[in-house]
């Protein structure tokens, strides 16, 4: 190991290629990792942060909220389900709602305060208490964009008093505004005049299920409707799932390019101390401690790489616009770096059978 | 003046016998008994060493001299425990080196043997202290403690102790060299095998190294194999041994060799 640090510390410039290509690379992997949780978490807040566990959906929506609509017997058959603990409607409307300054882009989901499918990430103040209306909890991205408790927001002639502040709680990246079934469906008939006279339908049923049951258990019992885990409903709406899976696509070849870059530099400086690895082994080295050395020196640069990529993405995270949805969780961080020492492992391993198959004879003689 | 250029003078006669010559000292440390290292290519083998036999008593410093292809570097290799012979045997303080495994050779070679290659091969982003502490850490023997100790004095003896913080680099060739011999010393070997250390150096430092390594070796009772090409190196050394076409015999009378 001595050989190892000492060769970084005294050979920085060479060792600054590898590590300042591993920090781009770092660099690059965090934030497309912060975009893609930031699109994810901005798109699935509403169905991931609330006490459902599943959702049922009419048989044609595709486990979309916005495309089912359900009928009161439809919610009555998901209720009466066997493995079902609770089941209450819940209704979503996408939609413009302004308040006496501004005007939003905003989702309003109409739930049952009793019932399933409630945030549970209450910040501040209050939901709406069962059976009240006209008040409503909103998604602290409304509140950073300037809204206030105590605001009113309005759809059409409808409106709604901001009483409490929940997070992580926005839908295909709109902020949500939480209250009750009836004020819902009150805004979505304003807004929607085809729904006039309609007052008893839902969008799609939230579901606490009992501990023992699964989602496809439920699924068995209700053939005609689709059940989907909370979980899988978030994957189904439109585009998150494609997102998901692209971006993480790019990060995974980003890594296995991390890897490629420590495997070419190790390539390169094994084949350039060929003389002084023969002369090492020669000396009495034994090539495990050699090709340590190479590996410890391919973790050392990748830890440098990360902390510097880290850095500068939260340094870019900073400064990018509230309009683009990133989100940097150390859990995706700490998965990041953890490849990315792995890729540094990985690509320093190619090197040692390259330094295995150097022969100590070849230190005696040699020039002349 | 070089070894190519000189003719021997017995080529093959059958009046040297190397056995003869070498079997005479009963105390040697390092016994070389009828060793040769045959490469085969196909059909074809080349004898690059055949029989080669001698001993060196502890304390000596012999050289081995022989042109380009003679064989003395495969001889030094096998010697030195970096080739296994084709046949005979080798034995250094009663090891017998091709009996060894190749692990256990890697530990030979650090704690038994010192070695002084041509271009002094020092570690490039070490000190030159650093060098002698590196190869510490390749042995069991000696201490941590002793083997800082130990590395102060020899940079101090062999007139290095200024140029102790200094990386290669910043060294001349024969500081470099001198690194080199420390670095063989360290870790306190019974045999010293030194390949052609003025190869890298002019006449002057060439000579300076040579006596120096001279010197040392008889100071601390420690054997000594030097291959050389250089006949005017010979004179710091005990005995000549001379290969030619992988056939191994010892010199006589050196000064012979030289007209």
């Amino acid at each position: 190991m001595m050989l190892a640090f000492n060769e970084i510390r005294r050979g920085r410039g060479r060792f600054a290629s590898i590590i300042a290509a591993l920090s781009l690379i770092v660099f690059l992997v965090l934030t497309l990792g912060a975009l893609a949780d930031g699109l994810f978490f901005g798109a699935t807040g509403a169905v991931r942060s609330t006490n459902a566990t599943a959702y049922a959906f009419s048989p044609d929506a595709k486990g979309s909220l916005i495309r089912s609509s359900m009928t009161p017997d439809q919610v009555r058959e998901v209720q009466q389900a066997p493995g079902v603990a609770q089941a209450t409607g819940v209704g979503v409307l996408l939609t413009a709602g302004s308040t006496q300054d501004a005007e939003y882009d905003v989702a309003i989901f109409g739930v049952d305060p009793d019932g399933a499918g409630v945030p549970t990430t209450l910040v501040e103040g209050r939901l709406p208490d069962p059976g009240e209306n006209g008040v409503a909890a909103v998604d602290q991205s409304l509140i950073d964009e300037g809204v206030a408790m105590g605001d009113t927001i309005s759809v059409g002639s409808r409106s709604v008093e901001v009483v409490g502040i929940v997070r992580d709680s926005a839908y295909q990246l709109q902020p949500t505004v939480w209250t009750s079934i009836d004020t819902w469906r009150s805004m979505r008939n304003e807004v929607r005049p085809e729904f006039t006279g309609v007052d008893d339908d839902v969008n799609a049923v939230a579901m606490v299920t009992e501990e023992s049951s699964t989602a496809a258990q439920i699924q068995q019992e209700i053939g005609d409707l689709t059940i989907l885990t909370a979980e899988e409903t978030g994957l189904a709406i439109p585009g998150v799932e494609q997102q998901s899976s692209t971006l993480n696509a790019i990060i995974y070849t980003a890594l296995a390019v991390a890897a490629l870059v420590v495997a070419l530099f190790f390539a390169l400086v094994v084949l350039e101390k060929r003389e002084l690895f023969a002369a090492l082994k020669a000396l009495g080295t034994p090539t495990r401690k050699l090709g340590a050395g190479v590996v410890v020196q391919a973790l050392i640069a990748s830890a440098i790489g990360v902390v510097i990529g880290a850095v500068a993405a939260r340094g870019l995270g900073a400064i990018v616009p509230d309009e683009v949805p990133t989100l940097f969780r150390t859990d995706t961080l700490i998965t990041i770096a953890i490849f990315t020492l792995v890729a540094g492992v990985v690509g320093a391993a190619f090197s040692l059978r390259r330094i295995a198959r150097i022969d100590p004879a070849t230190a005696i003689g040699g020039t002349l | 003046m070089n070894i190519d250029d000189f003719v021997p003078a017995h080529p093959g006669d059958p009046g040297i016998d190397p056995a003869r010559d070498a079997g005479a000292h009963s105390e040697a440390i390092l016994r070389v008994d009828a060793v040769s290292k045959i490469y085969r290519s196909g059909d074809s083998e080349v004898h690059a060493v055949s029989e080669a036999t001698m001993a060196v008593d502890q304390g000596e410093f012999v050289a081995l001299l022989g042109p380009s292809g003679s064989g003395k570097t495969t001889l030094i290799s096998m010697i030195g425990g970096l080739l296994s012979p084709t046949s005979g045997t080798i034995t250094l303080a009663g090891t017998d080196v091709g009996g060894l495994s190749a692990r256990a050779l890697t530990t030979f070679r650090a704690e038994r043997v010192g070695f002084v290659f041509q271009a002094a091969n020092l570690v490039p982003f070490l000190t030159a202290r650093e060098n002698l502490l590196y190869v510490a850490t390749l042995q069991k023997r000696i201490g941590r403690k002793e083997a800082h100790e130990r590395a102060d004095q020899l940079l101090e003896e062999l007139g290095l102790a200024a140029r102790a913080k200094n990386v290669p680099e910043q060294l001349s060739g024969g500081e470099r060299q001198r690194v080199a011999i420390g670095r063989a010393l360290m870790n306190d070997p019974d045999l010293i095998l030194v390949d052609e250390p003025t190869a890298a150096l002019d006449t002057k430092l060439g000579r300076q190294v040579v006596e120096l390594l001279a010197r040392e070796i008889k100071q601390r009772g420690k054997t000594g194999v030097m291959v050389t090409h250089d006949l005017r190196m010979v004179q710091y050394t005990d005995r000549v041994f001379e290969i030619l076409d992988g056939h191994l015999t010892h010199v006589e009378q050196p000064s012979a060799l030289s007209h």
